[in-house]
């Protein structure tokens, strides 16, 4: 009776253990491999649960999902000399699980290291057409695209997809920012010294503007007021024309008295006159002329 | 599918196949129900199955009880919860069979059926602060701040190894080839909204292309500034920038104080000629008129205005100023010595203080000096 229990117990684990040697489950994210004594005898699993005979069997599952390595900054030359650090990505998916079985014996670092140099002679080839100012600019696809082209054929025998190549770092060398950060410097010294010339500049065009305005204004002013000023004395000798002309000889005796009257009849004038004179006739004598 | 190798493959047998021998590949559910049904018989200790529930109940009920509550809290297991926010991920044997949505479900429990939960709606963010190159081979300071949000859960769950590092590598390369085909003073000045949008829309096309099932949902530039070494110099740039305001905005004042003053000026040097040839007219109109008037009554008597006229005018004129009468004829070669000056300054001092003073010197006599006899001369004349 005991027995009996216990039995359906072990015969429970052992079956268990049976069902978990022969079956094996692959992953959305997975690829998987069945070899028979290191030979391949099937590769293109879906996810699901496959089986498989103990010890007779061998899986190996693989990365199904995109896989990213990433390089370290290397230096390449431009076409004009100059030096670029550059670092990069290569992402790839494994699609021949055979392929790339035999091709890397499943390690990923081998994909990493054969797609790394290939990328690396791709880019290198890229760089040394072009200026720094072209590659800088570039689109980054515009240049993994023709590396991509070029690395298909070693990545095919690989049993993997290139998915991209992309550029991340593009700098200079440490040892040149120094005068990168200089050129930058003065290119802010000229942006300011620029800037503040043209302030002088729009200044004095302002002030000489005013300026102008207000000697033209002044002018103008002076033009207009000599005009009227003209017109006045136009008038005034025209009407003094007109009564004196009536008699010229008394005009001249009257006026000339007006003008006595006026500058002569202060207190600090000193005049010392002859007693001769006409308005003294009757000063030395009263008898009649 | 799955459930079968394909035929022929000698050394592969289905461990059930023996007893379905006529059935085809088997649906999977179909094989789990019947697995339950073993199950069942084996635990109920019923009749069928292996011979096992042959024996007595007492025991095998005892020890199926026990069993059934096992195989019950194992079942619950597979109960599981997707918030609002999230989508449910069902892998059957690692195959995906269901995309649950927000609610309580059940899945097959452990190890036939597994679950992923994906979070589609929470925004994740993170910040990456680099120095790069900009097209005129200029180096400029950028810290980014990149939010997403795993859009699609399927696409995310299985496409690419490590999402997340992927959008880092990729944001990275993004913002350094957008800033890469910019000018520094475009990405210092204006082009920061142009900048955000072009890197938003290369992150998340190159995104989809991987199909990583992420969304960028936002992307911001924090920072962008100029290194630290050459930041004194930008300040300087700026600070011109706002000197060249100043200094025009100085020259406005002075146009606007010079102008209008000028404008008044002028309104008044045109007007003191108006007043001044209103003046000068009236002035003639009205001597004019007076010698008109005058002339009228000398010509009645010419000869008594005449003298008339004469003789008022000497005299006001005498009257108001300091006179000396000389009279130098039949006095021989007598000299006269005149104090002009003294007498001028006195004059200047009556003038001052007010009082008249008359001072009539008559046949004063003196030594003579050419300078005095000059004097004379032309006082005399």
């Amino acid at each position: 009776m005991a027995n009996r229990g216990f039995l359906t117990i072990v015969a429970l684990i052992v079956g268990a253990l049976l069902v978990s040697m022969s079956t094996f489950t692959v992953r959305e994210t997975e690829l998987a491999m069945k070899l028979r004594f290191g030979e391949i005898v099937r590769a293109d699993y879906k996810p699901g649960l496959h089986f498989k005979a103990p010890f007779y069997h061998e899986v190996h599952k693989f990365e199904r999902r995109i896989t990213t390595r990433n390089y370290p900054s290397e230096q390449f030359l431009t076409s004009e000399g100059k030096i670029l650090r550059i670092d990069f990505y290569i992402k790839w998916r494994i699609v021949d699980v055979g392929r790339y079985y035999i091709g890397t014996g499943g390690s990923e670092d081998t994909v990493a290291v054969r797609l790394g140099s290939t990328v690396k002679d791709g880019i290198k080839g890229v760089i040394a057409r072009r200026t720094i100012q072209q590659v800088v600019a570039a689109e980054r696809t515009e240049f993994t695209g023709e590396i991509l082209k070029a690395a298909e054929t070693k990545v095919a025998e690989l049993g993997v997809q290139l998915v991209d190549v992309r550029v991340k770092k593009i700098d200079l060398p440490e040892e040149v920012s120094e005068s990168v950060f200089s050129r930058m410097r003065q290119d802010f010294d000229r942006q300011a010294k620029q800037l503040r010339a043209e302030g002088d500049e729009n200044a004095e065009k302002l002030r000489a503007e005013a300026d102008r305005q207000r000697t033209e204004i002044q002018a103008n002013a002076y033009r207009e007021s000599e005009i009227i000023k003209g017109e006045g004395d136009a008038r005034a000798a025209e009407i003094y024309a007109r009564a004196y002309s009536r008699n010229s000889e008394f005009y001249s005796f009257y006026r000339s008295l007006q003008a006595y009257d006026k500058s002569l009849g202060t207190d600090s004038d000193v005049l010392v006159i002859g007693p001769d004179s006409e308005f003294f006739k009757y000063l030395k004598r009263a008898e009649r002329r | 599918m799955a459930w079968n190798e394909p035929g022929g493959n000698p050394g592969k047998r289905n461990p059930w196949g023996s007893n379905k021998p006529e059935q085809g590949p088997p649906d999977l559910d179909e094989v789990i129900r019947n697995l339950q049904r073993r199950l069942s018989a084996l635990f109920g200790g019923g009749t069928g199955g292996r011979g096992t529930g042959s024996g007595a109940p007492g025991r095998g009920f005892g020890l199926g009880t026990i069993l059934l509550a096992l195989a019950t809290i194992w079942a619950f297991t597979g109960l599981y919860r997707v918030d609002a926010a999230e989508r449910g991920i069902i892998l059957r044997f690692g195959r995906h069979v269901d995309t649950t949505l927000p609610g309580l479900h059940w899945h097959m429990p452990w190890p036939i059926e597994t679950k992923q939960i994906v979070n589609t709606a929470a925004i994740q963010s993170f910040t990456e602060q680099t120095r790069m190159l900009t097209s005129d081979e200029n180096l400029v300071d950028i810290n980014m701040e990149v939010q997403f949000r795993s859009a699609n859960a399927l696409d995310f769950a299985f496409n690419v190894y490590k999402p997340e590092d992927t959008l880092k590598e990729v944001s990275e390369s993004a913002i350094r080839e957008v800033i890469g085909r910019s000018r520094l003073d475009s990405v210092l000045e204006s082009g920061r909204l142009d900048i955000v949008t072009r890197t938003q829309e290369l992150i998340q096309r190159t995104l989809d292309a991987y199909k990583t099932g992420l969304e960028v949902t936002a992307v911001n530039l924090q920072d962008v500034r100029v290194p630290n070494e050459v930041a004194p110099a930008q300040a300087d740039a700026i600070k011109a920038r706002e000197d060249r305001e100043g200094k025009s905005l100085a020259a406005q004042a002075y146009s606007n104080d010079l102008v209008p003053r000028a404008r008044g000026n002028a309104a008044r040097q045109v007007l003191d000629a108006q007043a001044y040839k209103a003046k000068k007219v009236a002035d003639a109109e009205g001597e004019a008129e007076r010698f008109v008037k005058l002339l009228a009554e000398y010509e009645r008597a010419p000869g008594v205005t005449r003298e008339r006229l004469y003789i008022e005018t000497i005299e006001r004129v005498l009257r108001s100023s300091r006179k000396v009468l000389l009279d130098t004829k039949g006095d021989g070669g007598n000299l006269v010595y005149l104090p002009i000056d003294k007498l001028l300054e006195q004059g200047r001092r009556v003038q001052r203080a007010e009082p008249e003073a008359t001072v009539t010197i008559e046949g004063t006599t003196t030594t003579s000096s050419p300078d005095v006899s000059d004097r004379r001369s032309r006082g005399t004349r």
